[in-house]
């Protein structure tokens, strides 16, 4: 692809731009942006020399920060692999679920995100990751290890040396250029590795070869990554991914570490009620979930809604991978390295008139639409295992439209629409609360102070959008796009395929 | 140092003449393919890409994987793996599944993953019996089979009557027997004489049907020869980043190659006479070299290479520079990176020179 020269300006300002701008309290209010050297700045005293650029009547947002996402590493490929007609997608026709990751870099900017995670890197694979997201243009990244996968982590975490597990962490965080520490089914890796499958039924049974159990390894790695100082806490996805009954290990989860830091990754996948392994009584648990939610402010979660439509799921968590591929009987692609963890891979096509998928629709649109503090949440679909971030639009719609949201409701399976709460929550998120979720809460959540937010001080990542009554159409095609201050994006095409920053975390010497 | 030598047409040519030739092979070539690539490291790979895109060439490592019908996915379905060292401290049952015994089992033997003990059975099933193995002896066109009927086994179905079956049960049974008595089992595989992908595929089933009672996994071995540099996963791993697929990409484009498996692999392409000019990074598959000989009247190459020798040609264009040493990033199977050569000797590498075509390239096209 050629492209014009860059618009590389060191200084302009946009002028007349009504901001939404949660970190600042700027709430549509009319006001200028100054940009200087990639970074927001103050009203200068002489403004010659700054370009003006005017964006009267549209809507200005901080650039969109996906902090849950799978774009590279052997996972992504693998899953590039076993859906080829998913990973050739252009805008405009069939959308990809696995993009390569150029097109990836492309798609994310167009639709007005500057940053993103991928949310689990085993550390024996964060170099080729590395490799891989060197080519990821124009977003900044960074990616979260797996660390507890790695034999003597998880070893270290079975024992009672904090010590030790926090050197651990902190020499796989440095040496794999990571942001944060991810786990994966919290010693799920032992069972999968050395028990018998099935062995595994909640965060107490005793993990085989290993004097602790997963809640006790959970709780250790949380204390010890908090102990390190690492912006983001531990990014928690639990046990049971995808079971009925699973809601309860959730809970078990967040009770086990409230009055910690803790990120609780893709929630609605972990929200279902009925029996276990028991799909005919398969429900929503969220209501107990968001109830303690809302009263533990340490927590905070990404929700992983599912929408309906093509895709791959992907996950580390290779024993969930193959249970739901039994379950619904599509080839699974695993790829299990008995010293350093794994991940499946299979393709999945969401469907309205499926039972399952449309309780998994409603669940995650419930959890959105009942937990109190947006600033706690991050927009997100796990992409791709809920759907392709590109639908982030129309997720957007679906809760800052509540007409949208019922019509839709009214096409899914007769069983979910009568007994799902849904029908009943009538709450529309305001642009500035859809701002909340998908820029200032993440990057909070993230610990990215200079991002998220249009202050004096921070990134210049900034995105001007088309006011429109059609929440979808409006956020999937911002007029311009800006990362770092460099125009990157104007409705819809790339201006600019420069690279952005690998974000990786400093970890205090052990 | 040595530097890269180049010959034209067979005739030895300054370095500088024989990039200018194949600039304009290449700058000339109505369909460009791009192969090879195996044992290049990681640098010259993304280079070579580079290169194609500049092109719109087609791709293809010459992978075996995608040259099967059934594709990349048929031969990963449900695999599991591990790597030797998990195999040297966990196993106490090693089977060597038709693997060829000489090669593949010395490469295992140098890590010390199969020394036999009182606490490890080394069992070998194939045709030939290795020295210091249990045997279960088994024709080659047996390995669906076999695995088909060990899987049924290890599920709990019995062994089918007849005489047809007799022996593949008989050795069924065995290893069953073996099996049931292991707590941990490792199976090493030898890819690549599976043209159908079915061997591997029957296998990975039985193993993760087993590993749903007790560990046990696969460690695929892979033979190269002495002194090639491996880097099939890295040019499988990379090619599918840039372009979704490990190979057959008909036309190389960032945001969303043409993936044709079975359909623009290097052999096909070139025996249909879709491309006129080949760009062969590194050793190519004996399949591929007998395609670009039986077509060579039609086709322009360019060969860049570590080999001395160089294949007669009878007829068409060929520049050949050979590079003085790879050096750079290669992909293990394991995932992991590791270094080869100096990379300080850049000056020599496979990625200069690959960088060099293509910044001359849009010279000679213009």
């Amino acid at each position: 692809m050629t492209l014009p020269a860059p618009l590389s300006e060191p200084r302009f300002v946009l002028t007349g731009g009504t901001l939404h701008d949660p970190a600042t309290g700027r709430d549509g209010v009319v006001a200028d942006i100054w940009v200087e050297g990639g970074r927001i700045v103050s009203p200068p005293a002489d403004p010659a020399g700054f370009r003006r650029v005017d964006v009267s009547g549209r809507v200005i947002m901080p650039g969109g920060i996906d902090l849950h996402s799978h774009v590279a590493g052997p996972k992504v490929n693998a899953g590039r692999l076993i859906a080829p007609q998913l990973a050739a997608g252009r805008r405009g026709t069939c959308p990809a679920a696995v993009p390569t990751i150029h097109a990836t870099g492309l798609l994310y900017a167009t639709l007005g995100y500057t940053t993103v995670f991928d949310a689990a890197i085993p550390p024996a694979s964060a170099a080729i990751a590395h490799r891989e997201l060197a080519e990821l243009p124009i977003l900044d990244r960074g990616i979260y290890l797996l660390a507890a996968d790695e034999e003597p982590v998880l070893r270290a975490a079975a024992g009672t040396d904090a010590a030790k597990l926090a050197r651990l962490l902190a020499t796989t965080i440095s040496t794999g250029r990571g942001w944060a520490v991810k786990v994966a089914n919290p010693g799920g890796p032992a069972f999968w590795k050395r028990g018998r499958r099935g062995d595994q039924h909640d965060l107490d049974t005793q993990l085989p070869g290993l004097t602790a159990t997963p809640r006790q390894v959970l709780e250790r790695l949380a204390t010890a990554v908090t102990s390190l100082g690492l912006p983001h806490p531990l990014h928690v996805h639990t046990a049971n991914l995808g079971l009925p009954g699973n809601w309860r290990t959730l809970l078990e989860t967040m009770r086990s570490l409230a009055g910690r830091r803790a990120h609780l990754a893709h929630v609605q996948f972990h929200s279902y009620s009925g029996g276990d392994l028991d799909e005919g009584s398969f429900g929503s648990g969220v209501a107990p979930l968001v109830d303690f939610f809302n009263t533990h402010d340490d927590l905070t979660l990404d929700v992983g809604q599912v929408l309906f439509g093509d895709t791959v799921a992907m996950t580390a968590d290779a024993a969930a991978a193959e249970h739901i591929s039994h379950a619904t009987g599509v080839p699974l692609v695993s790829h299990d390295s008995h010293l350093a963890g794994g991940c499946g891979i299979l393709p999945i096509a969401y469907r309205e008139q499926t039972l399952i998928h449309a309780w998994q629709w409603a669940i995650g649109l419930e959890w959105f639409l009942t937990v109190t503090d947006p600033w706690r949440v991050a927009l997100s679909t796990d992409h791709p295992n809920g759907a392709c971030f590109t639908a982030y639009p129309r997720l957007m719609r679906l809760l800052g439209d509540a007409a949208f949201r019922r019509e839709a409701l009214a096409g899914i399976h007769p069983t979910v629409r009568s007994q799902s709460p849904l029908a009943g929550l009538n709450r529309e998120y305001s642009l500035q609360e859809l701002c909340i979720i998908s820029r200032a809460a993440p990057a909070r959540i993230a610990g990215l102070p200079h991002k998220g937010q249009l202050g004096v001080g921070a990134d210049a990542d900034i995105v001007v959008y088309r006011r429109d009554a059609d929440l979808a159409r409006m956020f999937a095609l911002p007029a311009q796009v800006y990362r770092g201050g460099l125009l990157v994006a104007e409705d819809g095409q790339p201006r600019s395929l420069e690279p952005g920053r690998l974000l990786s975390a400093a970890v205090p010497e052990q | 140092m040595t530097g890269p030598t180049a010959t034209i047409d067979g005739l030895t040519a300054p370095l500088t003449v024989a990039i200018e030739r194949a600039v304009s092979l290449l700058g000339q070539a109505r369909r460009v393919l791009i192969t090879g690539l195996t044992d290049a490291p990681l640098e010259a790979i993304a280079a070579a890409c580079d290169l194609a895109e500049l092109l719109g060439a087609a791709v293809d490592a010459g992978a075996d994987d995608i040259a099967s019908p059934a594709g990349p996915i048929l031969l990963r379905a449900g695999g599991m793996t591990a790597d030797l060292a998990e195999l040297r401290d966990r196993a106490d049952l090693v089977i060597a599944w038709f693997c060829d015994s000489a090669a593949a089992l010395a490469t295992v033997g140098e890590a010390g993953a199969v020394a036999g003990g009182p606490r490890r059975r080394l069992v070998a099933v194939g045709p030939r019996p290795p020295t210091g193995w249990e045997h279960i002896s088994l024709d080659a066109e047996a390995a669906v089979d076999a695995a088909r009927l060990l899987h049924a086994s290890l599920a709990g179905h019995e062994f089918p009557a007849g005489s047809a079956h007799a022996p593949l049960a008989t050795g069924c049974r065995t290893l069953a027997t073996a099996i049931g008595a292991a707590t941990c089992v490792g199976i090493l595989t030898q890819p690549g004489a599976d043209p159908l992908g079915l061997a591997a595929w029957a296998l990975a089933r039985a193993v993760r049907c087993l590993a749903h009672a007790k560990p046990a996994f696969m460690v695929p071995l892979r033979l190269v020869p002495e002194g090639i540099v491996d880097n099939a996963a890295g040019a499988q791993t990379l090619l599918t980043w840039r372009y979704g697929a490990g190979g057959g990409i008909a036309r190389a484009d960032r945001t969303g190659g043409h993936f044709r498996p079975a359909e623009c692999d290097a052999v096909r392409l070139i025996e249909r006479g879709e491309v006129d000019a080949v760009l062969a990074v590194g050793r190519l598959p004996a399949a591929t070299e007998t395609a670009i000989a039986d077509r060579a009247s039609d086709l322009s190459l360019v060969r860049l290479d570590c080999r001395s020798d160089e294949p007669p040609r009878a007829a068409g264009s060929c520049v050949h520079v050979r590079w003085y040493r790879a050096a750079g990033t290669v992909l293990g199977q394991d995932g992991r990176e590791r270094t080869i050569g100096d990379p300080a000797a850049s000056i020599d590498s496979l990625a200069m020179i690959l960088a060099l075509l293509r910044s001359r390239l849009p010279e000679a096209s213009a």
